[in-house]
């Protein structure tokens, strides 16, 4: 039999939209409905990738990742729909992402009602000032002030005006204007690569947001009365640590330590191949080991999770811009399902070192997944889905505008 | 120490697997250039953090640009940040444009309608309430200021560091570790001795024997050009026979001739004085000058001195103690950079020996100067500040009282080493130290319970329930603003605001 190429034209699905994460380990991609103000989830799809395509969120082998993306995101299309879904959002984490909250306080000579051109004014000023901050933020990360970075996300935390929140600036009345903008921002050449993948790949970009800034707004939905929290996602190849006070993320760091180094150690102490010691720590996860093998894999992960909340405590311990955390911590990532991290995180006394208003809770973020964002897929979407499946909030906040 | 060269895709696990794989406790990692640790400081932070649990040292050296940036951020050297504007006000700039307003969209109902009068009231009076109650119950916030009673704790003990040995909290042990360094010091000096150096004079001479024997002369005879102001001697280069007088024509008795031969004579010192005319007689040893007599034949020459600098044993004990001083900071240099974050050097026990020595000349050797190279190895006794910590608090864990607890927060641990003494001993195998916690035992009253406790309490319960607090030893509380009907405590603890104040009772535990 021969297969004629289609004359048939490929249609865009007008309603619904993809979201894409690249990683280290794979390229996950979701499809999205959006039902009135609930998000479904219609297709979820993780393509593996070989070592070294990705690194810490930087795409290293453009074609073997474009042809993951092709293939993820023809695995979440419906079998039945002769229309396409073209519309992505893609998440962004990991160091290459820089988080970071600028305040910026005016005082005004009068009280008469704000112009809009004092607000394009403070704005601008508020840009510059954030560019400078996260300029300084890489330099103390990496030791190069010269990378060139875009703004990915920009967010109000909030508007004051004489002391008091305000959801506007433009007319209202007073005298001392204060903002707080959260802006992400990666280099230049990381945004420009994921829009060549994605073009390549025949999908339309939405955006590319902050998943982390996506993951905090999802809470919030979730949990209106959370405002001040510790979010901590331990992804693929490392682990993202956001503050967030009043509902606004203050600062974003990673360590470069995430679940792929747990598998990797089990693989080299094993002897095994990546995919079956990932298998191996699955079945220990969920308790299919018999009890001869459970003190090994125990033994092969406990060194590395030492490392790991070593690493944790460093990152905790001159975070920028936070004197003391609040004591509710949200882990997510596929690094929150090894039971034994969660039990060593909960078992450390973390006030003694780390300034903690008191001894932390942690939650892991899965149990909180329900209601604004439902899966209708036959697939269980763990810990390691909560980012991606968050990115349905800047899918939200676009349309919104 | 061992070098630890690391592959550019060397990620923070692989690098920390590779030092702990490595016995020797002093290590040099050497970061190649564009190294994926560099993509974050908080690599090289938890490489320093893993080194110091595991007790070594590391090193970390690079070519990166970056890299060294991060290095020296590491050992504490500002960056060069951006300049950033200070936190002041935004400059105020007045509005050009003319814009439109936004304001709410509110509809005002229009009060003169007959039939909608009443229902517009009751509305109202609806909102009033509505708007009352919603008030009661969020805008009231408790607010309860409790002074505990704080009691100062100070305790001083010794501690013995060792090395090679386990910490031992209840014999006041703690493991220690060698740290040694290696480093090497050149140090030159101009020399202050002097020799005289130069050539001896040389040439041929003509010697005459009177006598009617030949005379030989032996190699090294010595003969005497007398000057007037010294005696310069001379000796043959080459053993000579001078044959004996002789008749030029036999049968002429006055035509006696002595018996000659040519030489060659060297001087026996050096300089220009010896360097004399032709025709210059000169004695021969053992013989008088009507027996054998010599003469310059041409002038001597070659003859010259001038004085030179050489090495001097002094010079070389001169340059070995200027530079053992300077060697022996460095070593301790050293011992202190390669100090980890949380490791501590226990002072005065840092021990230099020199290990080797190189003059550049031997003594009475011609130079203008001369230069050492030293080799010394430091060796230091150090400990973990957090093994102290803990040490500290397992051997005061008991004493502190039921019911209280000591915040991290006031903790201070003083340590000052005893020296070398009858009763204490300082070196870097062993020391004994002098360590003192000072801090405050407290209450141990949590923010928490008391919100959880006062929440939704009437006025008096939550006295009451602070009243039953322990070791309270006075308080403030209300709820404000005070709103009729609205007297309870809030059910919500993100309204009730606890502080907790900290009062020395002068008394002692």
């Amino acid at each position: 039999m021969i297969n004629l190429p289609s004359l048939k034209k490929e249609h865009e699905e007008p309603n619904k939209f993809l979201s894409l994460n690249i990683n280290a380990r794979d390229v996950k991609c979701l499809s999205f409905y959006p039902d009135e103000d609930v998000f479904k989830i219609i297709g979820a799809w993780s393509q593996k990738l070989p070592g070294g395509s990705v690194r810490n969120g930087m795409i290293i082998d453009e074609d073997t990742v474009v042809e993951a993306v092709k293939n993820s995101v023809d695995k979440v299309q419906s079998s039945e729909s002769e229309t396409k879904i073209k519309k992505t959002i893609v998440g962004v984490d990991g160091g290459i992402t820089t988080g970071l909250t600028t305040v910026i306080r005016m005082k005004r000579p009068t009280a008469d009602p704000i112009q809009l051109t004092e607000v394009e004014n403070l704005y601008e000023h508020a840009a510059e000032a954030a560019m400078v901050q996260a300029r300084n933020r890489i330099l103390e990360n990496t030791g190069d002030s010269e990378m060139p970075i875009n703004p990915i996300t920009t967010s109000d935390i909030y508007i004051k005006i004489d002391g008091q929140k305000v959801a506007l600036l433009e007319g209202q009345r007073g005298q001392n204007v204060e903002i707080a903008i959260f802006n992400a921002y990666v280099p230049v050449f990381h945004v420009k690569s994921l829009q060549k993948v994605t073009k390549r790949a025949g999908l339309i970009t939405l955006a590319i947001g902050s998943q982390m800034y996506s993951l905090v707004e999802f809470i919030k939905m979730e949990q209106p009365e959370t405002k001040d929290f510790v979010l901590v996602n331990i992804s693929e190849d490392s682990t993202d640590v956001g503050a967030v006070f009043g509902g606004g993320i203050v600062s974003t760091r990673t360590l470069n330590v995430g679940y792929m180094h747990f598998i990797q150690d089990i693989g080299s102490k094993m002897a095994l191949e990546k995919e079956n010691a990932e298998s191996v720590l699955k079945m220990y996860n969920s308790e299919k080991l018999s009890k001869s093998e459970l003190p090994v894999i125990k033994n092969c992960l406990g060194e590395t999770i030492d490392v790991w909340m070593d690493g944790l405590e460093l990152l905790l311990e001159d975070f920028p811009g936070v004197k003391t955390f609040p004591p509710k911590v949200y882990l997510s990532g596929c690094g929150a399902d090894i039971k034994d991290l969660m039990e060593a995180i909960k078992g450390r006394t973390w006030t003694k070192t780390i300034p903690f208003i008191q001894e932390p809770e942690f939650n892991n973020l899965a149990s909180i997944i329900d209601g604004k964002i439902v899966n209708l897929t036959d697939q269980e979407l763990t810990s390691e889905w909560a980012y991606l499946a968050s990115t349905a909030m800047i899918y939200k906040e676009i349309t919104e505008v | 120490m061992i070098r630890i060269d690391l592959q550019q895709s060397d990620d923070v696990l692989t690098t920390i697997n590779k030092i702990k794989a490595v016995d020797d406790l002093n290590v040099e990692l050497v970061i190649p250039e564009e190294s994926v640790l560099f993509e974050n400081i908080l690599n090289l932070k938890l490489i320093q953090r893993e080194a110091d649990k595991l007790e070594k040292s590391v090193e970390m050296v690079t070519d990166d640009e970056f890299g060294n940036i991060l290095l020296d951020a590491l050992m504490g050297k500002d960056i060069e940040h951006i300049p950033e504007e200070p936190e002041e006000p935004a400059k105020y700039t007045k509005g050009e444009k003319h814009i439109k307003i936004n304001v709410p969209h509110i509809k005002v109902p229009i009060l003169g309608s007959a039939k909608k009068g009443p229902l517009i009231i009751i509305f109202i009076l609806f909102l009033c309430v509505g708007g009352f109650i919603y008030y009661g119950k969020t805008a009231p916030k408790a607010k309860v200021t409790i002074t505990v009673g704080s009691l100062p704790f100070t305790r001083s003990v010794t501690v013995k560091i060792k090395t090679d040995t386990a910490t031992d909290a209840k014999n006041l042990v703690l493991r220690g570790t060698a740290l040694t360094t290696i480093v090497e010091d050149t140090l030159e000096k101009e020399t202050t001795g002097t020799k005289t150096v130069g050539e001896s004079a040389r040439g041929d001479i003509k010697i005459y024997n009177y006598t009617t024997s030949e005379i030989k002369l032996d190699k090294g005879k010595e003969l005497t050009y007398e000057s007037d102001s010294k005696n310069l001697k001379y000796k043959l280069k080459d053993g000579v026979t001078v044959p004996p007088n002789a008749l030029e024509d036999e049968t002429d008795p006055t035509s006696l001739k002595p018996g000659e031969i040519t030489a060659e004579i060297v001087a026996t010192d050096i300089g220009s004085e010896y360097n004399i005319d032709d025709g210059k007689t000169l004695k021969i040893s053992g013989y008088d000058k009507d027996e054998l007599v010599a003469k310059t034949k041409g002038k001597l020459t070659g003859g010259k001195s001038e004085q030179v600098r050489v090495a001097t044993q002094e010079d070389k004990t001169a340059l070995s103690n200027e530079l053992k001083t300077a060697i022996v900071k460095k070593a301790e240099e050293g011992i202190k950079n390669k100090l980890g974050s949380s490791q501590k050097l226990v002072d005065g026990s840092i021990q230099t020996t020199i290990s080797s020595e190189k003059f550049s000349v031997d003594i009475d050797e011609e130079a203008d100067k001369i230069s050492l190279t030293q080799t010394a190895t430091g060796e230091a006794l150090t400990y973990m500040e957090s093994d102290l910590n803990r040490l500290i608090d397992e051997y005061f864990k008991d004493i502190i009282p039921e019911g209280y607890y000591m915040p991290e927060k006031d903790k201070r641990i003083s340590v000052n080493v005893l020296g070398q003494s009858t009763n204490s001993v300082l070196n870097s195998k062993e020391a004994d130290i002098q360590v003192t916690l000072s801090s405050i035992v407290i209450p141990n009253i949590k923010e928490d319970d008391i919100k959880n406790g006062l929440a939704g309490k009437t006025y008096d319960e939550a006295k009451r329930f602070i009243e039953s607090l322990k070791n309270v030893e006075h308080y403030e509380f209300g709820v404000s603003p005070n709103i009729p009907f609205f007297t309870r405590v809030p059910k919500d603890i993100g309204r009730i605001e606890v502080i907790l104040n900290k009062e020395d009772t002068g008394k002692n535990l």
